[in-house]
């Protein structure tokens, strides 16, 4: 430690105070200034000097706020001020009054500098995790982007997973909007009071006021002007405050932000994000929404620290006295927010521990996976929950088949007074529609002709239920069932429609190959159960109950092809019963559909059909179709879906060999195929498929914690004993050598622990940090597998594209008989 | 009381950068200098990261603003990510970050800087200060020689060396002393707790920095192979063409 021989006066006033108001401090320029004054060798924060004036007690010395610095830098005489009447006539009292003084400003300092310690732990943690795009660390928003590029909107309705799902709006009209962000910035700006000190109180309480939206709080009551911008004189009363001008500027960019109409609709529970923005110089950012607008921080560095002046405030309680808060006061509990308000509508929080029911849903065991006592594991992969197949098809993959990926363009015709009319289906029968040239077929959904206890019925195409024959084209789609539930049975019969749209009118054709076996008709019925589980999921009625969707759709496609345990296999897991799932199910939507915002009648849910399936019937027509139009959102799945339909129908529909499909699985009826030439582009790219296969690491807790006890003992140079403690004192390492009386040995031994104290404290300290780099070490793990499978998707993928740029199209047709 | 969760919750924010790291162990037959002790008698601290170099006065304000800088810089979203290279976000000689590393000795030599990843700003902030403190304590025991040499050079204003000068008083040696010392004293009371809280709010970017400079790969790569799909369902379009070809391709209106 060095040493040096203190100077006499005028050297402290070599020492500058660094300005920390300025509105362009950077990061580490305000940390360090917070720093020095919490040494307090120079000076004192601005809310401490206006308080201690007001406390410091009159029977010593009046204390103005100016003199707290000066006490601070020890300048005696011009606090003491001897030729005052109310100044002490001794100087030497001085001394005790001034250090006083400095261990009032030292204590409340570091009072408040713990206090930011604490922010500025949880917002290094917290500083890359945010809901918004455009952050410093944006993974939140780019995991959904990455996500929407790649999936087809099939996947939407056929995956078994849900996602929360959030788009990106920009605004109509950027340059209005600028104009309410400037005023918004303005509002803020007011309420930094700073002047040779920071004072940034207010700034600092209204940012975190509205962290979490405004909507509530301006809902909750109008704002008071009497009260605006101050506090109720507690401790905590910045926290509760409002501030009347910011307020203004959030409701006038929500009335625009709110109006906006979303082209396509909405889906339930989806989220539009607009861009946000940044006030650099108030380390200040805004987020919008469509429900609501509010404040951020770029880098969350400030926090409400407790208040100290309650000389504005426009309440007097107990503990303010002459305008100070006086400590010692335990302020009234916290209310819990709503569920799924204020931090939990933020769409990321959303899906965070705090925002959501620690329930995980009810699944049978993961196939193929040794989980060990020692062992937790984290997510796995497994196939279906059925006896057979999950999906049959005629001839072909059938790509993209089920599921709604396109938007309208081409819709049947319904012959009106003036010509071809828009069909538009109505609960009752529709029987004279023209499905058009691009598709093979309509839907016509009809109330109430099940005629039976089935809920719903989707018959063959061409005939109506009772197996009359009818337009050709038509597929009668009956929905019976509560009511309440049409909104899923129709989803679930649309996805029958799509399975029977393309193939030839008939019973014979299709409805008996997928109906004649119980595996056909679970292969049948769980696709389409799978979207219509999918939609339940999404309205958060499987949630509610801890069903997955897979569960959900094999337990439902067991009451379509014979009852319990025709199609589902949940091993022995006692949890999951079909009759069960489907009873909870059913009354849970009766019990809750107001709150859904089911339709509660079939009619109207045919009158308003839901959009997910009216995208369904969008993709019923053709894509390849010469001049039919085909429209979709461009990503990566949809690309695929459409190259794969278009494809298929070009091989399942050309004409280059007469009235024959080359891709059936019937035998050649024609002689001359087996001498048809080689197709020269034979194998000419032939591709492995990637290995997908991704290792998930396990988490291995008790070993982890075995380990740690391993180093508590290493510490000392013991080896592991359990309980760990055990390593802290041994009692052999001073009996062995004894002292020279035993009072000496008794101290020594009683010492023994302390010696290791300080790497044990530090060990036990460092143990979160290491335990949060495991666990990042876990997430890298299996992130790095995870991206190399993507990159091998990817590199397959640019090789196919490759070799179909390298293709040579033959200028002349293969030869169709070869001598051989 | 500092409170030591700071100064570890650092040093985790330090060690929690991807794998791997710049190596904190030495080629077989070579000093490291990282945590080597520096004074200026030490082989590659001779100037001590060119502090010595300086004026004394100067010497916060540049130590400050380099370190503010660079924070400043790493906040900010990475300008450049290589998304083809193995590290993906490496450090620019030209900038905070780079010029800090270039002139301290473990990063000086172009090899050992061209493995520095942003996510090492930790290792590098922190090997600055350690820089900065050590060329104080330095500068601290031979407080009187120096200031001696630096008066006795300011007189010979860049000649000749002189051996005496008119007025030299050893009060205004000490008097110097003091001030600098006080001014020491109140570096090494802020310098460390404020580089440690400043590491301590930043370091979740470290943490999380590399996962999103991936991401961020991974969706350009996405986009362009939507791109690519995009064009082959444009040519997937043409295939009605051939659905009714006989020997040679025709259009269809042609009967």
């Amino acid at each position: 430690m060095m040493h040096y021989t203190p100077i006499a006066i005028g050297l402290s006033l070599l020492l500058q105070a660094a300005p920390v108001h300025a509105l362009d401090a950077t990061l580490y320029e305000r940390i360090k200034a917070f720093t020095l004054q919490e040494a307090a060798m120079k000076e004192a924060e601005k809310p401490i000097e206006e308080f201690l004036a007001k406390i410091y007690p009159d029977s010593l010395i009046e204390l103005e706020e100016s003199d707290v610095d000066k006490a601070l830098q020890k300048r005696d005489s011009e606090i003491c001020r001897t030729e005052d009447d109310d100044k002490p006539d001794n100087p030497t009292y001085c001394q005790g009054y001034r250090d006083q003084v400095i261990d009032l400003v030292r204590r409340n300092t570091w009072l408040r500098m713990q206090i930011r310690e604490w922010q500025y732990i949880t917002g290094g943690y917290e500083i890359g995790i945010d809901s918004y795009p455009g952050r410093t660390v944006a993974i939140a928003s780019r995991l959904p982007s990455i996500l929407k590029i790649w999936q087809a909107d099939t996947a939407v309705q056929m995956s078994p997973f849900v996602e929360s799902k959030a788009r990106g709006v920009v605004f109509d009209d950027p340059a209005a909007m600028e104009t309410k962000f400037t005023t918004l910035e303005t509002a803020l700006t007011a309420l930094d009071e700073s002047g040779d000190k920071e004072d940034k109180e207010k700034l600092i309480a209204a940012v975190w006021r509205y962290r979490n939206g405004h909507q509530r709080i301006v809902a909750s009551a109008d704002c008071d002007a009497g009260q605006d911008g101050k506090g109720d004189g507690t401790e905590l009363q910045f926290m509760t405050a409002r501030w009347c001008d910011v307020e203004d500027a959030l409701l006038d960019i929500y009335a625009d932000t709110s109006a906006v109409v979303f082209d396509p609709p909405l889906n339930t529970g989806e989220l539009a994000l607009f861009p946000i923005q940044e006030f650099e110089d108030l380390n200040i950012y805004v987020w919008t929404r469509q429900d609501d607008v509010g404040l951020g921080w770029e880098v969350p560095v400030d926090n409400i620290l407790p208040s100290l002046d309650c000389s504005d405030s426009y309440e007097t309680p107990e503990e303010c006295v002459d305008g100070a808060i006086l400590g010692g006061t335990y302020p009234g509990e916290l209310e819990d927010p709503e569920a799924g308000t204020m931090l939990c509508s933020h769409p990321f929080d959303k899906s965070g521990y705090l925002c959501r029911d620690r329930v995980s849903a009810v699944c049978p065991p993961i196939l193929d996976t040794e989980v060990t006592d020692e062992q937790i594991l984290l997510t796995g992969c497994k196939a279906p929950n059925l006896l057979s197949s999950q999906r049959r098809t005629e001839s072909g993959p059938n790509m993209c088949q089920e599921g709604g990926w396109r938007s309208f363009t081409e819709g049947p015709t319904i012959a009106g007074a003036s010509g071809p009319e828009a069909f538009v289906d109505t609960p009752g029968e529709e029987v004279d529609v023209d499905p058009g040239a691009c598709s093979n077929c309509y839907v016509d959904l009809v109330c109430g002709c099940t005629g039976t206890p089935q809920e719903g019925l989707s018959a063959p195409k061409g005939y109506d239920e009772s197996g009359n024959p009818t337009n050709p084209n038509r597929i009668k789609t009956c929905i019976g069932g509560i009511g309440k539930n049409s909104r899923y049975l129709i989803i679930h019969e649309v996805v029958h429609a799509q399975q029977h749209c393309n193939l030839p009118p008939g019973y014979e054709n299709g409805w008996v190959e997928s109906y004649d076996t119980t595996e056909g008709c679970c292969a049948t019925e769980y696709q389409a159960y799978l979207a219509s589980c999918g939609a339940m999921a999404e309205d958060g009625i499987l949630p509610a109950l801890g069903y997955s969707i897979d569960v959900c759709a094999a337990a439902f496609s067991d009451f379509s092809c014979g009852g319990p345990g025709s199609c589902s296999d949940f091993g022995n897991n006692p949890d999951l019963d079909a009759q069960i799932i489907y009873d909870e199910t059913t009354q849970y939507i009766e019990d809750n559909y107001a709150e859904i915002g089911l339709p509660d009648t079939c009619e109207e849910a045919v009158n308003n059909l839901d959009p997910r399936a009216q995208k369904m019937i969008n993709s019923m027509p053709l894509v390849c179709s010469p001049d039919c139009q085909t429209k979709f959102l461009n990503t990566i799945g949809n690309n695929l879906c459409f190259i794969g339909q278009c494809v298929e129908q070009s091989l399942e529909g050309h004409k280059l060999i007469p009235g024959r499909w080359t891709t059936t699985v019937q035998g050649e009826n024609f002689p001359y195929e087996s001498e048809a030439g080689k197709d020269p582009n034979l194998g000419a790219f032939f591709l492995s498929s990637p290995d997908l296969s991704v290792p998930f690491p396990p988490y291995r807790p008790y070993t982890l914690v075995q380990e740690l006890d391993n180093a508590l003992c290493q510490v000392n140079g013991l080896p592991k004993l359990f309980p760990p403690i055990k390593c802290a004192f041994d009692v052999r390492r001073r009996l062995s050598r004894q002292t020279y009386n035993l009072l000496a040995t008794w101290q020594s031994l009683n010492d023994q622990p302390l010696e290791q104290q300080l790497e044990h404290h530090a060990l036990s300290i460092l143990a979160p940090g290491v335990g949060s780099r495991i666990g990042t070490n876990v997430y890298l793990l299996y992130f790095s597998t995870a991206v190399r499978a993507f990159e091998e998707i990817m590199h397959s993928t640019d090789d196919l594209l490759k070799g179909l740029g390298d293709v040579n199209f033959p200028t002349e047709m293969c030869e169709r008989i070869v001598d051989i | 009381m500092r409170n030591p969760t700071t100064s570890l919750i650092t040093l985790c924010a330090l060690l929690i950068s991807a794998i791997p790291t710049v190596k904190a162990a030495p080629e077989v037959g070579q000093r490291y200098p990282i945590l080597a002790p520096c004074s200026r008698y030490e082989d590659r601290y001779t100037d001590v990261a060119d502090f010595l170099n300086m004026q004394f006065e100067d010497w916060d304000d540049i130590y400050h603003e380099q370190i503010s800088a660079a924070i400043e810089e790493y906040i900010k979203p990475a300008e450049e990510i290589k998304c083809t290279q193995d590290n993906l976000l490496p450090v620019s000689a030209g900038s905070a970050i780079g010029r800090i590393a270039r002139s301290l000795p473990p990063w000086a030599e172009p090899d050992e800087f061209a493995k520095l990843k942003r996510t090492d700003i930790g290792s590098v902030l922190l090997e600055y200060l350690r820089t900065y403190e050590c060329a104080m304590t330095d500068h601290n025991f031979f407080l009187p020689i120096d200031i001696i040499t630096q008066k006795f050079e300011e007189a010979a204003g860049g000649g000749p060396p002189l051996q005496f000068i008119r007025g030299f008083s050893l009060m205004s040696v000490a008097a110097e002393m003091g001030a600098r010392r006080i001014k020491m004293m109140e570096e090494f009371a802020i310098s460390r707790p404020s580089l440690e809280r400043s590491l301590m709010v930043v370091s979740g970017i470290g943490r999380l920095g590399p996962i999103d400079a991936e991401l961020q790969c991974l969706q350009r790569g996405s986009l362009d192979l939507r791109n690519a799909l995009a064009l082959g369902a444009d040519a997937a379009m043409c295939l009605p063409r051939v659905w009714d070809a006989r020997d040679v391709l025709r259009d269809i209106e042609d009967g």
